[in-house]
């Protein structure tokens, strides 16, 4: 049964090649445009074992995504990514339990390896 | 000829009856005094008694007489030169009856000569010792007049252009036309510089090109047209202004430059995105091709969806550059509007992740302006910027900005007003912000809307704040429709649809 990876992120280029990378790697994706769509497919039951999530987005960015999650109760094992590194946001985002972040534009290894130790860390813990 | 004619009327033997007025003043004595006194002895000085004796003579005879020229004296013995004539007189039965004696005073026509002279004299060292040269051409176009400052302006003695055109004095486009220029004038009488004032190019003797400010004036001699041209040769100005919007252009470009800082995490933000997807649909390829049996039209729809996303990184690199090259120094005709996107665009990222909803609206058939672009783009992109940042800091939950351009008539121009819906500007005088160094934010340096004002200012136009109704403030930039040069910048655009 393949690993689910969910990706949240408003550029649609970018969702659509990251699933293509994900499925690649032999996992399954699905992608949504805005925090508020992944929400609405969480509250259906629709659980990934991992998210990737930007951090920029209109409306509900992805650090105020996870501090919903948070107050949701719901423990799921989120890398972020960002074009900017080390900012206030990133912070915000790390605090509300982020562990791994990636660094736009960033290399498969480097993703396929984030995954690995999130999921990891999610089945250890 | 001109001067006094002098009449004196005598008997057939000389003997003097009447001196009119003009005689009577010139040797000084009345006719009454006259009366009697043999003429030849009388008006001449000792040498030409006899001349004026024979002459009286052959005219009391009936003979034609040749005019003599010589000198008159007056009572006190003063000698004056005269033109003179004899002529018979008849009675009415045919018979000879008195002698007229009539003189030209040339010594009045002589001073009416000196003062004309004098009165020339004058003018022309007026015209030496201006300061702006003075022409003047007539009808034809061939040059009259040429004086001493004209000479130094281009070059030329004035025998080197007296009776030549005009046009020698001016480079092309303005040679080849002015003679067609002069004569449809002539013709239609309608005027495109006579009267006014403008700025042309003029020719040195030495072939250089140099700018000169023109005016010119007609007048008529004599039923025909001269036209007076002064010239007011005017490099040093220009190369002062010159000098000015270089160093204007340098500080606006440092500000520029100063900005990158602010706009630069959304430029990479911009990058960054086709980046990751371009090496997400790469290596997804790879390692697909890898495992064997490729989707082709998958593959080449991944393609595709790459060369679009480089495409996006370009754009963005293009913009990039634009912003922050130095600006040009010849200022384009162009829309404002086009500015307006194209500052929309740098400010995309900032815009989407603050959730800004903008309105822009702008009318059909906008007249296009002559402006530096790239700066005029930096005033709007510090104007949009701020009140990003000033809805932001102040959580405004819908945060709004609107961009109005209108054409204004009265003055003629065009103004694009950027409304925001944020806290406004609360208790400063709204024209304190444009002041150097005057900030709200903690990091500012209080160059943003001071660089702004430069920019304007450098281009003729006009800056200012207000109060949004409700809520917020309103920035607006008004440029002026027309330029220097005559409004030659001036051109009118038509636009398909709004």
């Amino acid at each position: 049964m393949p690993r689910v990876i969910h990706i949240v992120d408003d550029d649609e280029p970018v969702r659509t090649a990251l699933s293509l990378l994900l499925r690649s790697f032999g996992w399954q994706a699905s992608a949504f445009g805005s925090a508020r769509a992944f929400l609405e497919s969480l509250r259906q039951g629709d659980m990934p074992d991992c998210l990737l999530l930007d951090l920029n987005m209109p409306g509900m960015n992805g650090a105020e995504l996870m501090e919903a999650l948070a107050s949701m109760r719901v423990w799921v094992p989120v890398i972020i990514m960002t074009g900017q590194r080390d900012s206030p946001l990133e912070a915000r985002a790390r605090r509300a339990g982020a562990r791994e972040v990636l660094n736009k534009p960033f290399g498969d290894e480097e993703l396929k390896a984030s995954i690995e130790r999130a999921l990891a860390n999610a089945g250890g813990g | 000829m001109p001067g006094k004619v002098l009449v004196a009327i005598a008997e057939l033997g000389g003997e003097i009856l009447s001196l009119n007025h003009h005689c009577e003043a010139a040797i000084g004595l009345s006719s009454s005094a006259a009366l009697g006194q043999l003429v030849w002895t009388l008006l001449p000085t000792a040498e030409f008694v006899e001349t004026m004796r024979d002459g009286c003579r052959a005219a009391a005879d009936g003979k034609d007489v040749a005019d003599h020229s010589g000198k008159w004296q007056t009572n006190h013995g003063a000698r004056f030169a005269v033109d003179w004539g004899y002529h018979g007189i008849r009675g009415a039965s045919g018979t000879m009856g008195a002698i007229v004696v009539t003189g030209y005073d040339l010594g009045a026509v002589r001073r009416v000569q000196g003062e004309a002279r004098e009165m020339l004299d004058r003018y022309q060292s007026i015209l030496d010792t201006a300061v702006d040269g003075i022409l003047t051409i007539g009808e034809d176009g061939l040059i009259k007049s040429f004086n001493r400052a004209a000479e130094r302006i281009f070059g030329y003695r004035a025998v080197e252009v007296l009776g030549r055109n005009v046009s020698m004095l001016m480079p092309q486009p303005y040679r080849a036309e002015h003679d067609d220029y002069l004569h449809n004038y002539l013709n239609s009488r309608r005027k495109k510089i006579i009267g006014l004032g403008r700025e042309v190019e003029g020719l040195r003797k030495d072939g250089t090109v140099f700018p000169l400010e023109l005016s010119v004036g007609e007048v008529t001699v004599s039923g025909g047209h001269v036209f007076t041209g002064i010239i007011r040769d005017i490099t040093d100005r220009k190369q002062v202004e010159s000098e000015a919007r270089r160093h204007q252009d340098d500080l606006a470009h440092l500000a520029r430059v100063h900005s990158m800082g602010d706009l630069a995490a959304g430029l990479a933000h911009e990058i960054n995105q086709p980046l990751t997807a371009i090496l997400g649909h790469a290596r997804a390829w790879v390692r697909m091709l890898d495992a064997g049996n490729p989707d082709l039209i998958s593959l080449r729809d991944s393609m595709e969806k790459i060369a679009h996303q480089g495409e996006r990184a370009a754009e963005v690199i293009r913009r990039l550059r634009k912003y922050v090259e130095r600006g040009e120094m010849e200022r384009q005709p162009s829309d404002l509007s086009a500015s307006v996107s194209e500052a929309l665009d740098l400010l995309q990222h900032e815009l989407k992740v603050e959730g800004v909803h903008v309105m822009v609206k702008s009318p059909a058939g906008q007249p296009e302006i002559l402006i530096d672009r790239v700066q005029i783009e930096q005033v709007l992109v510090n104007l949009v910027r701020n009140a990003i940042q000033a809805m932001t800091e102040a959580h405004i939950p819908s945060p709004e900005l609107e961009l109005v351009t209108v054409v204004t008539e009265t003055p003629c121009g065009v103004c694009v007003s950027v409304r925001d819906n944020g806290p406004g500007f609360g208790a400063t005088a709204p024209d304190q912000l444009f002041a150097p160094f005057f900030t709200t934010k903690q990091d500012g340096l209080g160059q943003g809307l001071s660089s702004c004002r430069r920019i304007v200012d450098a281009h003729g136009g006009r800056i200012w704040a207000e109060p949004n109704r409700p809520r917020g403030a309103v920035f607006s930039l008004w440029l002026p429709l027309s330029q220097a040069q005559g409004g030659g910048g001036l051109r009118e655009v038509t636009r398909l649809g709004a």
